[in-house]
């Protein structure tokens, strides 16, 4: 899982533009700069392009923090692994 | 009342209403669809759109089927509203429209419209969570008196506080443009007093929206 937060935190950094970003499973929207509505947009597109994975709309508006995507993300790719 | 009405939920059979009820809102006084503006699609496409949104009913925002309250004269439509509770399972109404509009719009076209999103962002309300939003207030115009208005508003807002107990619901809220702003003035008459004015200096967003500014309204309860 720390793997998966450092990518989904470079992803972030390069969206939010800013290099100093520090996401942990616990971070919410609330608590990043510049994660509201229009850039969630993009940040929910670079993540998907990113882990080459693709998010339901049932899957994604039940993320309440970082560590609900995450789990997502290993769940997606463990699947493609399998 | 002139024209005595009931109120039920939105059914299935009911979106189509919803669709017209929110199209009709969203243009208030104007001939501009802002949703058909932004995203570079025809009114029929913002409506078939609207259609899958609603019928895939996601709870929290106002683009849902349940979120809707049917007014009825008899056997015949008389208005609608649509009402929801911010953040009502811990995610916010603007976020879940964004997934939703990632899922719905066409990539290109909502890559097209990202900075006219951007644009437009100083008019997007934050909303305080737990609290009842309005929108999408439409009353069928032979209907239509301040009146039936008044008590559309009072008896949505208070159903949804009704319906949910445990949240200890203090707060309602709605927003106008400034074209329907009588209409928000008008809502001081049921304890609705000003809130916040949301604006924007760009004349540019005259291409995608009517007016740049939007009013806010808020009752106590």
């Amino acid at each position: 899982m720390e793997k998966l937060l450092s990518e989904v935190t470079e992803v972030y950094r390069r969206v939010l533009k800013d290099p100093n970003l520090v996401l942990s499973p616990d971070s919410t929207a609330d608590d990043v700069d510049g994660w509201d509505s229009l850039n969630h947009t993009i940040l929910m597109a670079e993540v998907q392009k990113h882990f080459q994975i693709k998010f339901a709309l049932k899957e994604v508006i039940k993320f309440k923090n970082v560590g609900d995507m995450l789990e997502l993300i290993h769940q997606k790719i463990s699947n493609r692994q399998q | 009342m002139r024209y005595p009405v009931t109120y039920r939920p939105a059914i299935p059979d009911d979106v189509d209403f919803c669709v017209e009820t929110i199209i009709r809102a969203e243009k208030g006084r104007s001939d501009i669809l802002p949703y058909a503006r932004i995203f570079g699609l025809t009114e029929e496409e913002i409506a078939a759109l609207l259609k899958e949104i609603l019928l895939e009913d996601i709870e929290g925002q106002e683009l849902a089927l349940s979120s809707f309250t049917i007014l009825m004269h008899n056997d015949e439509y008389a208005g609608a509203c649509g009402s929801f509770i911010e953040c009502i399972n811990g995610v916010s109404s603007n976020r879940l429209k964004s997934d939703i509009f990632r899922h719905y719009i066409p990539a290109a076209k909502l890559e097209a419209a990202l900075p006219v999103l951007q644009m437009l962002k100083p008019l997007n309300m934050v909303r305080e969570p737990h609290t009842v939003q309005l929108e999408s207030l439409y009353i069928i115009e032979k209907f239509r008196c301040m009146e039936l208005y008044l008590d559309m508003v009072r008896t949505i807002a208070e159903g949804r506080i009704a319906q949910y107990p445990e949240l200890n619901i203090k707060r309602s809220y709605a927003g106008f443009s400034e074209q329907n702003w009588f209409m928000g003035k008008a809502a001081a008459r049921i304890g609705y007093r000003f809130h916040s004015e949301l604006s924007i200096d760009n004349p540019e967003a005259l291409k995608y929206i009517s007016s740049l500014k939007r009013y806010v309204v808020m009752k106590q309860h």
